[in-house]
């Protein structure tokens, strides 16, 4: 009988990689934080996320009371902050989600079986790279509306072709090896060979990819927000609360300070954990 | 006469390259008495490896037909092909490449098992135990992946896993060219054992002419897509008639340093297989070529058993 | 060039290099100590990651920076001690005095340089100036064998053979004393093989070099070399001429390689491996790294470091019972 042996799951396996890149840890640490910070908003401040303080339109530089300070409407920032992290880092991480199924389904087809199929799905992905992003962003979210659901959609279509190529080209990298002939000789069918053997050997880049993705996204959310077609005020979404205040730039600059050092941050942390993954996920690299 | 486990005819294989049509597999017939091992030598490009994946339909054969046990199973279907195919395997040359990197010893040997839809949980899990130890992977291998094992073990799983169905004919496609020396003959008395104790037909692919000499029964060897020669093993060395067999052999550098090879260097390279012309395609190289060589060739049975293509085997 | 009579060309002495992998330390060559002569040719014979490639790496010094390092020995050549000559000094030596084949000719050109150019930026790196480099160029390709009109090609219009060449032209165009040979003919068929090692050994006889050729073909070695060193895990444990080695192998391990090899003129049921696998070269075991495979292994061979037995024809063997051993062969 086949006695069991201890288990090397392939998650445990990446986890150890990762936690010998301190960059990546310090990257996890930061962005488990903030989606802390943020979901727990209510614990971490004492004031609502539409109260106003009457006293700050004297003064809305930060003080003991507010540590970030107020914007013009009266908020406090830091309040904000972290409900704004609520909306942006959803935006990015579903964006990215939807993406990525997506992108991995087109590729996958596009990049097993080649030929016509692959000619005609590229075809199409051209035509929607042709598009420069921001504009394919812009026409989508003018089609759709402003708002938050709108907002992710908009993001998550224009993300897809990079995925997608992605993808394809490791698929047809992959699809050369003779592992694939021999799961062909043992009669694996087609779905089995694609999504067992082929997309685990392809997906690494993919998480990575993702993962720096999402960063790319709360990003571009945020310039969507900033030209008024993402989330609208006052939803408190990090690129929304930079375009409300960029009139006080010069005055007040703490009210763009602060919603901007939340985007830097959360992109640093997505970029130091996306290269760690890189190296973490490969299982030829040696433990 | 019982009938021939793996029988060839006419089997052709073109691929169209940008440039033209590529004959890696040009008119090749022979057939494998069950329990018996046909050597398939040839230099890279000649179509050595193209015919074993051609034979057990890894490639649609693009002309010809290919018989198992009597049966005619060209271009099958389906469940015909999935039957087919499970009597038919394949053990690769690279032992890098030829398992998923990501999946455990284990699961790779199983998955033949789970795929074919036949066994129980229980019974699977008693075929892999078996099948490990049949080739000698020790036990506490099982949850390893393939790039913590040396070259040898690596080349043990592949032919574990092209074992699990039972299957009676194994193309082993340089399954020992990867290896050193010393691990090479741990794998070729692997392979001899399980063909007597399991009555295997193999269809052996290679380069190294030491290595097949010993594992073979007859050996075909091919030149850009054609069999040149074909005969008994210990014949084809002792009697090479082909000028192309004849260099080949003289090539080896031998391991006797008091009787070294009389060397029989050959000019120029192997041509291009795309579109090549009728007539015999050596004659570019050979010592021996005349305007008869450019004509179309005819394979003639020079001795019994002993095949040859070459029009002036008989001034030779 | 100071020529010193009693001096051998090339001298290692030994050599012990090492590499970090993953905070272990690979122990690649462990004292490794060899003699090679201008015009003579020595086979470097052992399995993969025995550390010949890191030996010829080692005396060109040409081991990657980060995690490899040349911990002890000498490598004279000509009495000059290599390893203490700075690296602008070693530069000048490196395709000049020494050159090196590597085993895959696929990529050692480079893909987006015409193949003439690519000799003749060597020979402008190492000769006077107002040297006609592309002549020069020229030349070797002839000397390989390939016509000169096809200095403007690129290495994708030659076939793997004529890559090979070009890379021996470019090993060859400075007329090195030392050819260092890694594998040069293993990724090659076979009728070209015996192509490719012929022309190195006519021009290593023309040009008087000393070859040291990297194999683990012992029908090469029997075929071209003067001289043999097996080498098992970083050690050289039988050094002698090819007679000796092949004659009257006394080492187990070198024993065990010719019994691996299935022979061309006897029938054999089995062949004969040597059971079990090389040792981990970050954990090599005590005293003979070859013990945990050798039947012939007592106690006395898993302590200490075995000292080598030279016997007075200059046949060397590492081996503490080589004597009983001999006596049962006898």
């Amino acid at each position: 009988m086949l006695k069991p042996v201890k288990k090397k799951s392939e998650f445990a396996r990446v986890m150890k990689q990762l936690a010998k890149n301190k960059l990546a840890i310090l990257g996890l640490i930061i962005l488990l934080a903030e989606i802390i910070l943020c979901a727990g908003a209510p614990l971490f401040t004492k004031y609502g996320v539409a109260e106003m303080d009457y006293m700050s339109f004297m003064d809305p530089t930060p003080s003991a009371e507010h540590i970030f300070g107020c914007d013009s409407m009266g908020f406090d920032i830091y309040t904000r902050v972290l409900y704004g992290g609520r909306y942006s880092i959803t935006i990015g991480i579903a964006a990215i989600i939807i993406s990525a199924c997506i992108g991995i389904v087109i590729g996958s087809v596009a990049g097993y079986f080649g030929g016509q199929v692959d000619n005609v799905i590229m075809r199409l992905l051209d035509v929607i790279q042709a598009i420069p992003g921001m504009l394919l962003m812009i026409v989508i979210s003018a089609m759709l509306g402003p708002g938050f659901v709108n907002t992710i959609l908009a993001l998550s279509v224009s993300s897809i072709p990079g995925m997608a190529r992605m993808l394809r080209a490791n698929m047809m990298k992959e699809r050369g090896n003779e592992y694939i002939e021999a799961s062909q000789s043992i009669n694996c069918s087609k779905p089995r060979i694609i999504f067992i053997h082929l997309l685990p050997n392809c997906i690494s880049p993919i998480i990575v990819q993702a993962t720096m993705g999402v960063a790319q996204t709360i990003t571009l959310a945020a310039s969507l927000s900033f030209i008024g077609l993402g989330v609208q005020p006052p939803t408190p979404e990090w690129g929304a609360m930079l375009s409300a205040s960029r009139a006080y730039i010069r005055q007040y600059p703490h009210m763009v300070i602060f919603p901007g050092l939340a985007i830097a941050v959360t992109v640093l942390a997505l970029n130091l954990l996306g290269d760690g993954l890189r190296d973490a996920l490969d299982p030829k690299l040696k433990n | 006469m019982p009938v021939p486990v793996i029988e060839v005819k006419h089997l052709k294989k073109y691929f169209s390259t940008p440039r033209g049509m590529l004959h890696a597999v040009d008119d090749v017939s022979f057939t494998i008495e069950r329990g018996k091992t046909l050597g398939v030598v040839g230099e890279s490009g000649c179509g050595k490896s193209t015919l074993g994946r051609t034979i057990i339909h890894l490639h649609e054969p693009s002309a010809g037909q290919v018989f198992l046990d009597g049966n005619d199973i060209t271009g099958v279907r389906g469940g015909d092909l999935k039957r087919a195919r499970e009597k038919m395997q394949i053990i690769f040359q690279d032992p890098y490449s030829s398992l998923d990197s990501r999946k455990t010893i284990e699961s790779t040997v199983r998955e033949p098992l789970k795929v074919a839809k036949k066994y129980s949980k229980a019974e699977i899990d008693e075929k892999t135990i078996a099948l490990m130890n049949l080739v000698g992977i020790d036990e506490r291998l099982r949850q390893s992946y393939p790039h913590e094992l040396d070259g040898g073990r690596r080349q043990r799983v592949g032919i574990a896993r092209a074992l699990a169905l039972d299957p009676e004919f194994v193309v082993c496609d340089e399954p020992v060219s990867a290896l050193d020396v010393s691990i090479q003959a741990q794998v070729l008395n692997l392979l001899k054992k399980l063909q007597m104790d399991k009555g295997l037909t193999y269809m052996f692919v290679t380069h190294d002419m030491s290595v097949v000499r010993h594992i073979s029964d007859d050996i075909c060897v091919m030149y850009l897509g054609q069999v040149v020669e074909k005969c008994p093993a210990k014949e084809l060395f002792r009697m090479p008639l082909h000028p192309y067999t004849k260099a080949l052999l003289s090539a080896i550098p031998s391991v006797d340093i008091h009787h070294p090879n009389k060397r029989e260097i050959l000019k120029g390279e192997i041509t291009s297989p795309i579109n090549p012309k009728p007539g015999c395609r050596f004659a570019a190289r050979c010592p021996h070529a005349t305007e008869a060589c450019q004509q179309a060739q005819v394979q003639e049975e020079v001795s019994p058993g002993h095949f040859v293509t070459c029009c002036r085997i008989h001034e030779l | 060039m100071p020529e010193n009579q009693n001096m051998p060309f090339l001298s290692v002495k030994d050599l012990v290099t090492e590499y970090k992998s993953d905070g272990k330390i690979v122990h690649a060559v462990n004292g490794v100590s060899l003699t090679l002569d201008r015009g003579r040719t020595l086979g470097l014979v052992g399995e993969t990651g025995a550390g010949k490639t890191t030996i010829a790496k080692s005396i060109m010094r040409i081991l990657p920076d980060v995690g490899s390092k040349i911990v002890g020995g000498q490598v004279l050549l000509d009495g000059r001690n290599l390893l203490d000559l700075p690296e602008h000094e070693m530069r000048k030596i490196r395709g000049n005095t020494i050159s090196m084949i590597f085993q895959d000719p696929m990529t050692a050109l480079n893909p987006v340089q015409r193949v003439g150019e690519q000799i003749a930026e060597v020979v402008k790196l190492h000769s006077d100036p107002g040297t006609d480099c592309e002549q020069r160029a020229k030349e070797m390709l002839e000397v390989v064998g390939i016509p000169a009109e096809r200095y403007y090609e690129y290495p994708h219009q030659f076939s793997g053979g004529m890559k090979q060449r070009v890379v021996i032209a470019i090993a060859l165009a400075c007329n090195p004393l030392l050819l260092l040979a890694d594998e040069p003919t293993t990724a090659l068929d076979v009728t070209i093989q015996a192509q490719v090692m012929d022309l190195i050994v006519d021009l290593q006889k023309k040009f008087q070099t000393a070859l040291l050729l990297i194999t683990h073909d012992m029908g090469v070695v029997a075929t071209v070399c003067d001289d043999v060193a097996v080498i098992y895990a970083g050690h050289i444990v039988e050094f002698g001429s090819k007679e000796q080695i092949f004659d009257h192998p006394t080492h187990p391990y070198t024993i065990g390689l010719f019994g691996a090899i299935p022979d061309m003129n006897e029938d054999e049921m089995w062949l004969h491996p040597i059971e079990g696998l090389p040792p981990d070269p970050t954990d090599l075991p005590e005293g003979c790294p070859f013990h945990p495979r050798c039947k012939h292994a007592t106690d006395a061979c898993k302590h200490g470091p075995i000292a080598p037995v030279t016997t007075a024809d200059g046949h060397m063997c590492r081996c503490c019972r080589l004597d009983e051993i001999s006596k049962e062969a006898n």
